[in-house]
């Protein structure tokens, strides 16, 4: 009982970051469609500009996160500007915006340890206090994680629903072709979910460099996680995002109660395949869909 | 226009990107290519940055003294993207077949292995100066620098005994360098009458511990010992703590960047490692760490040291055939090296390879305090 406990509080904590995860990038994807591999990209560099601000600028640590929550949602919005926005007036396929999206996250990703050194870096300052409730262990930065996590997934529900604007974000990743009939702006749409798709996934980058140090290769399996729970949860449904992450954090987690540790990965990817086979549109895609229309 | 003009654009962008300016000592038909099989990407790229150095500056110091009988040598570096096997053998394939190297400079434990069968094959030498697993030795055309993860785990194991552990846990990567040393490590506790109560594995890029460290905490050890490296060491201390695994940690071990990512939860660490010293006054050390502070400003790792004597030991085995009038093949230089066996060393003194493929090198044990390792004891 005592394995379980510790297993189900360690599933909520890296649900909690894969949830993060799930809908940062499921919201750029469920409105704009574009598969942005490059999200990689933008959650190593909320890490990294929090910490080189906070730690070799001496900002005070809030206004070192909010510089790297702007920046990089500004990040984002040039991805979008520069990259992708161009290639989809001239008709380019999903695909090639796909290989162009892994393009500048490789890229980009071999000129980081230029600039900041290959060695990973961490929020120097920041103390992680230990936390124990009877038989579970855990610390005030996965605390953090959970409580922030769930905060955004909250707020940015609220957002889409009662907003006029994300009404029409939702309106966009339902039918973008209506969507346009209809007058809505849909080049000024993608750049509202690029920017809090990247501002989200920043806010997931500063929580892991403050659990386990920041390293230039971080966002490439953050990524790889980020489209398993929007798959999971189901393509057009934002809170299915933050649900398969979720639970792809409990199932590596659990699961592993009576099985060796090193299964934990192909745990992951194992109940993808399942849940894919049985409901190929994900825990809640059909369901969104059909109430879209 | 714009159309007709775009793919000469692509073009000559392309070309841009792919010229590079002549090196200073512009290659030559009989320069003397030596490969490098390093992690140049990925999580262990820092280990890739203090090998390469450590040999490059070998390199040039060799050729600025005249190479080997007037030839030059160029370094040639593969990326296996931190121990991925499959990497490792490409990027040793594309050494062997382009560059036709006679001899390879590797590191990490699973790329080494999977170059090793391509080696044999075309009759290339293998230098391991970084990966440490125990399968790496009696291995035909392969020497290893570095001190096998058995050496090191017996070393640490006797000081967790000797500090009152019986009970332990133990946590490696699921590769050959952690599987192999764990094999030799629990064989020895167990001879010594102690305990293995679990043993936790981890993949290649995993950077969560959590389940790993409620089974470990659960077990209640006396000890936790650990064979992990790169920066992911730092993450399974930290994490160890996190989770409420409060006992001594020992492991084989140590980056300066494990302290950045572990913070406090680093202090009291205990691990055992190829005793380098960057303070020590040997003439040879105090050569090497200041012609490398000079070019990098920075102190050296024991991972650059072993390059650099790796690359030396190379160069020395080349001269003997050069002056012998016998061709620099893999074939020639292993004959050398088994003949000839003790190297200087920037370790102080000589260092000796057994015909096992292994070295005989100092070990020593340290501990973290205060963020910096100090000296608790050294052992031959």
């Amino acid at each position: 009982m005592e394995i379980f406990l510790q297993l189900l509080a360690n599933g909520v904590i890296l649900g909690s970051e894969y949830a993060l995860l799930g809908i940062s990038w499921g919201i750029i994807f469920n409105v704009t469609g574009t598969f942005h591999f490059a999200h990689a990209i933008v959650y190593t560099l909320g890490a990294y500009v929090a910490i080189f601000c906070f730690a070799t600028l001496g900002l005070p640590f809030t206004v070192s996160c909010l510089v790297a929550v702007v920046l990089a949602a500004v990040v984002g919005m040039l991805i979008e500007i520069l990259f992708y926005e161009p290639m989809r007036r001239r008709s380019a396929t999903s695909m090639t915006i796909l290989i162009t999206s892994l393009g500048i996250l490789i890229v980009v990703e071999s000129l980081i340890p230029i600039f900041f050194g290959a060695a990973s870096l961490s929020m120097g300052g920041v103390e992680t206090q230990p936390i124990s409730l009877g038989p579970v262990f855990f610390t005030n930065i996965h605390l953090a994680k959970v409580i922030t996590t769930w905060a955004l997934v909250g707020g940015l529900m609220a957002f889409l629903h009662f907003t006029r604007s994300g009404k029409a974000l939702r309106a966009v990743g339902s039918n973008p072709q209506m969507a346009a009939v209809v007058g809505l702006n849909i080049r000024r749409l993608y750049l509202l979910a690029f920017a809090i798709g990247s501002a989200m996934v920043a806010i997931g980058g500063i929580l892991q460099a403050m659990d386990t140090g920041a390293y230039y290769t971080m966002g490439t399996q953050a990524v790889i996680i980020a489209a398993m729970a929007v798959l999971l949860g189901g393509m057009g449904s934002f809170f299915g995002s933050a649900l398969g992450g979720l639970f792809i954090g409990m199932a590596m987690s659990l699961s592993i109660w009576g099985l060796p540790s090193e299964w934990q990965l192909t745990i992951g990817f194992g109940t993808l395949v399942v849940v894919i086979a049985l409901r190929p549109r994900g825990f809640l895609g059909g369901k969104v869909v059909k109430s879209e229309v | 226009m714009k159309r007709r003009l775009a793919p000469v654009l692509c073009l000559l962008a392309m070309l841009v990107f792919a010229w590079q300016p002549a090196p200073a000592h512009a290659q030559k038909k009989d320069d003397i290519v030596i490969g490098m099989l390093l992690a140049m990407s990925g999580q262990g790229i820092s280990y890739g940055k203090w090998m390469s150095q450590g040999a490059l500056l070998a390199a040039e110091e060799i050729n600025k003294a005249g190479g080997i009988d007037g030839r030059m040598i160029r370094v040639e570096i593969g990326d296996h993207k931190s121990g991925d096997a499959k990497a490792g053998a490409s990027e040793m394939l594309r050494l062997v077949n382009v560059y036709h190297v006679p001899a390879v400079l590797t590191s990490f434990s699973a790329p080494t292995l999977a170059a090793h069968a391509i080696a044999v094959e075309r009759g290339v030498v293998l230098i391991n100066g970084g990966g440490w697993s125990p399968k790496l030795i009696n291995k035909k055309y392969l020497w290893n620098t570095r001190l096998t993860g058995d050496a090191t785990a017996k070393a640490i194991l006797q000081v967790a005994w000797d500090d009152g552990a019986r009970k332990i846990c133990m946590i490696y990567r699921n590769d050959p360098s952690g599987i192999d040393t764990a094999v030799a490590a629990r064989a020895f506790w167990k001879e010594k009458g102690g305990q293995v109560l679990c043993e936790q594995k981890y993949d290649l890029e995993a950077t969560n511990f959590s389940a790993q460290m409620a089974k470990i905490r659960l077990s209640r050890p006396d000890a936790l010992v650990t064979f992990a490296y790169s920066k992911t060491l730092g993450i399974i201390i930290k994490q160890a703590r996190d989770f409420g695994v409060s006992v001594p940690m020992y492991g084989i071990e140590f980056l300066p960047e494990n302290v950045t990512v572990a913070g406090k939860a680093i202090e009291g660490y205990k691990f055992a490692v190829d005793r380098f010293d960057v303070n020590s006054t040997v003439p040879e050390t105090q050569k090497f760490v200041n012609a490398y502070r000079a070019k990098y400003h920075e102190d050296p790792e024991f991972y650059g040291a072993n390059y650099y004597e790796d690359m030396y030991l190379v160069a020395d085995c080349m001269k003997a055939l050069a002056k012998e009038g016998k061709p620099i093949t893999g074939a020639n230089i292993d004959a050398k090296i088994r003949e000839i066996r003790s190297f200087p060393s920037v370790y102080g003194g000589k260092m000796t390879l057994n015909l096992d493929g292994t070295v005989k090198k100092p070990v020593a044990v340290f501990v973290v305090r205060d963020g910096k390792p100090h000296l608790l004891k050294h052992t031959q």
